[in-house]
């Protein structure tokens, strides 16, 4: 890149010597526009004349056609053009601005997803090919003592105003998750039934529904009175065709995975709740493909799920490589195609009007691998990583991998495709993104190969490509509502990757980790010329971060040793970070006994609430070498970690597992076991 | 006319840069810029903002070119030996001439996105509007075409006696 600055600099600087004709000059243009006005007066007046003379038809075209190109009649209509497609010379238009992208028929889809589907056979492609695990959404942001009137749980979102869908919901007094209950038939064969059980815990708890008509439910909300539930599900297919797709998938795709996503596809239900004790189905929605996520955002349902093309009978058939939502087809104007885009995974956006749920209110498919999703209360950011691996461009040197990243801009129910840009590098969750006055923040991991062609020393023949992993650094950007690079830090914590992120403002933190745990902050308030303020070493790493407080920021995590870099077992990190130049781990809790929890990579596992000075999360490990699964109550106070409760949670029947989840209600904690069972004590 | 020769003022030279450095020829550059200011003076009473008028001209002129490329290539003419009319010192001519030549090894297309950000001073952004573009699409170009220059710079500094060089040289004129 270095060298096309160079080349840059070298062309202006060549441009600057070329000399200008004089004739170009203002001084000289003067009178020859004069004259051509006048002349373009007189060929009117000459058209005029010949018209009056009655000339005929083709003679009037005769003339047209000497007419040389410097005409006007001919440049008119062609300037007009380029006035009205001029955007800054246009009115503003109503309607968002949108990426002029969109396919226009299936054909084309089809031809771009051909070439994916070729690649996808030849086998160099296919080692590359992987499926990245979906990052899990989101937690809150900021939470900076702000609910006066929260007196409950609620579910830990990564923005605030945004709802996430989880196991469990809490609006105060009922209590709702999706539970799986053993019951025995009237034959006495054990069933298991799952569905959302609803829980009033105004006089002691008691179940009073139990909304069973699930297979498989992913997670659920709860808006006002409804309830939208999403079940994944699988269409049927005979044993035959399961053996025929075997022998024609390649062999390093998940066959089971591919098989699931060509099934795939999923139910959005809404239920009326008024009457707790009555739920009543309202509408289900299906889309083929598999659920992804989803958002509500004033009383908008907002989803993302996955569809996977396939070559079906040939590009007549539709079906096979169009998604449907609500059994039509999307239109191929609402088919969005960026130009690099390969593989053959669609994401599809739909949105639920909930007011009025009878009918999809805007659905968009975008040509693009499962990504990590951020959703900003104006902006929905897909994230989808490039393997170094597709990149066919260079062939010996240094190679960077790359994330493409796409921005909808969103608005009562309404997508807009409006930028899509490319950072360096790989991006954690979704936590390493953030929007901030219009400007979005991202850091990652950026891992260099060497890549070196292979050539079969008998034949002299290229037999594909070797990559060497190089240099791994970490990078934060800043980039603009168009999604291009504005300011960035490069270079930072070599051969470690980001654990987590968080940003508050114009600061920006966020933790690598090789062996020990250098926490960063970053000061982004010039989007332009970000800095580091400061670093902190401390041993081990957090996978989550959350502020607490005016200047606190909790890390959770795990304590590594930091000679033999072995994991022993779960962290508590309290950093004060009321200076960013020098911050300060001010406590931490090393929890010996626990070496996992859900926690540590779903944010909605962890129940915090800054407020009420309490946080928890189900944990599990062993002491003297029996298994443990506790429920751990922490809060903070005095710059120290207090434990204040440890709840077994460890089924009887060792056999039976279920995670729990922990919600408040005033001074009440109640657990919410996946069996259907509930626990409540005082705090 | 005052004020369109006014804004035109601050603006021709880089008009006269891009269409030269695009069209790879003198005459031709000129004729373009010419045409171009002429019919933008005709049409400067549409144009609603004068903050606009650098990019619609830009515009007026890359359609001007266009044309007058077309124009050229259905009278069958190549590239000529360029800046032959131009009244500049042989040593300037020369230097020139190589750029020319540099830049000939881009597509049209790639041309037009290097002279347009160089000389032009537009982003990727605005040069997709203008050319109905994606602008991811015209990035990458960019970067693949600096990417040729920069090829084509380092083999000719390898080989001072430039084969390829000379047989373009070659090329009927």
């Amino acid at each position: 890149m270095k060298g096309n600055k160079e080349i840059v600099k070298m062309l202006q600087k060549k441009g600057e010597e070329l000399p200008i004709p004089e004739s170009l000059h203002p001084k000289k243009l003067y009178p020859i526009l004069q004259e051509y006005s006048q002349k373009k007066r007189r060929q009117k007046r000459r058209f005029y004349a010949i018209l009056s003379v009655a000339a005929c038809f083709c003679l009037i075209m005769g003339l047209c056609l000497l007419l040389s190109p410097y005409t006007f009649f001919r440049s008119e209509d062609m300037q007009q053009k380029a006035l009205a497609k001029r955007p800054d010379l246009e009115m503003p238009s109503k309607e968002p601005m949108e990426l002029a992208l969109l396919e226009s028929n299936y054909e084309e889809i089809y031809a771009r997803l051909s070439k994916s589907w070729k690649a996808l056979s030849s086998k160099q492609e296919a080692t590359s090919y992987r499926e990245f695990s979906v990052a899990e959404d989101m937690a809150a942001s900021a939470s900076k003592l702000s609910n006066a009137e929260a007196s409950f749980g609620k579910t830990n979102t990564q923005v605030q105003s945004i709802e996430e869908a989880d196991q469990i919901k809490n609006d105060g007094r009922y209590l709702y998750q999706i539970a799986t209950k053993q019951t025995k038939d009237e034959n006495g064969t054990n069933v298991s039934k799952t569905g959302i059980q609803i829980l009033d815990t105004l006089d002691g708890v008691k179940e009073i529904a139990f909304l069973s008509e699930f297979e498989s439910l992913e997670e659920f909300h709860l808006w006002e009175d409804l309830l939208i539930t999403i079940e994944n599900k699988t269409y049927d297919t005979p044993y035959s065709s399961f053996e025929a797709k075997k022998e024609s998938v390649q062999e390093d795709l998940t066959f089971c995975d591919v098989l699931y996503q060509e099934q795939a596809y999923h139910e959005i239900s809404i239920y009326q709740i008024t009457d707790r004790s009555q739920p009543k189905k309202l509408k289900t929605f299906t889309l083929n493909g598999s659920y992804e996520t989803s958002r509500i955002l004033d009383g908008y349902f907002y989803g993302i799920s996955r569809f996977l093309a396939k070559p079906g009978e040939g590009a007549q058939d539709y079906s096979a490589y169009v998604p449907s939502v609500d059994g039509t087809l999307l239109e191929a104007s609402r088919i969005y195609c960026p130009p690099e885009a390969d593989g053959n995974n669609y994401l599809v956006l739909v949105s639920i009007e909930l007011a009025n749920p009878t009918s999809l209110m805007d659905s968009r498919a975008v040509l693009a691998g499962a990504g990590t999703y951020y959703i900003s209360p104006q902006n929905i950011y897909i994230a989808w990583y490039l393997p170094v691996f597709q990149e066919t461009q260079v062939k010996e040197g240094s190679i960077k991998d790359c994330t493409k990243l796409l921005r909808f801009f969103y608005q009562k129910g309404h997508f807009y495709a409006q930028a899509e840009g490319e950072i360096p590098g790989q991006i954690n969750n979704c936590f390493s993104m953030d929007e901030y006055k219009g400007n979005l923040r991202i850091v990652s991991t950026i891992q260099t190969y060497n890549v070196k062609e292979v050539i079969d020393e008998r034949t002299g023949e290229s037999i594909g490509f070797d990559y060497r992993e190089d240099v791994r650094s970490n990078a934060l950007y800043i980039l603009t509502p168009s999604l291009s690079i504005k300011g960035l830090i490069e270079g930072l914590a070599e051969n470690e990757s980001i654990h987590s992120a968080r940003f508050l403002g114009d600061t920006g933190y966020f933790v690598t980790f090789r062996q020990t745990d250098p926490l960063f902050a970053a000061d982004l308030s010039d989007p332009e010329h970000p800095k580091i303020l400061g670093e902190l070493k401390v041993s081990g790493f957090s996978e989550y971060l959350h502020f607490y407080g005016e200047d606190r920021l909790l890390g959770i995590g795990m304590e590594v040793d930091e000679a033999t870099g072995i994991q022993k077992g779960i962290k508590l990190s309290m950093f004060d970070i009321s200076d960013p130049a020098s911050l300060q781990e001010v406590a931490r809790l090393h929890l010996e006994n626990y070496y996992y929890s859900e926690a540590l990579w779903d944010h909605r596992a962890v129940l915090i609430d800054t407020e009420k000075n309490l946080f928890g999360f189900e944990a599990e490990g062993s002491i003297d070498d029996k298994r443990r699964k506790d429920y751990l109550l922490f809060s903070y106070q005095e710059e120290a970690f207090i434990q204040t409760h440890t709840v077994n949670t460890l089924p009887e029947e060792e056999s039976y597992y279920c995670h729990v989840r922990g919600t408040f209600i005033e001074d009440t904690l109640y657990l919410l076991y996946g069996n259907g069972e509930v626990s409540s004590i005082e705090l | 006319m005052e004020r369109f020769l006014s804004l035109y003022q601050n603006i021709y030279s880089d008009l006269y840069r891009l269409a030269y450095y695009y069209m790879g020829n003198a005459q031709d550059a000129e004729d373009s810029v010419q045409d171009a200011a002429l019919s933008a003076c005709q049409h400067f009473h549409k144009l609603k903002k004068e903050a606009s008028f650098r990019s619609w001209m830009f515009s007026i002129l890359i359609n001007r070119c266009k044309k007058n490329l077309k124009k050229r290539g259905q009278r069958e003419l190549t590239m000529e030996h360029p800046l032959t009319l131009c009244t500049a010192g042989s040593k300037e001519l020369d230097s020139q001439t190589e750029i020319l030549e540099l830049l000939q090894t881009l597509t049209e297309e790639e041309r037009l996105i290097v002279t347009l950000t160089v000389f032009g001073g537009y982003k990727s952004e605005e040069i997709a509007h203008m050319l109905h573009r994606n602008h991811n699409t015209i990035r990458s170009k960019y970067r693949r075409a600096l990417q040729k220059l920069q090829q084509e710079l380092t083999s000719e500094a390898n080989h001072t006696s430039n084969s390829r060089k000379r047989q373009r040289k070659e090329k009927p004129i």
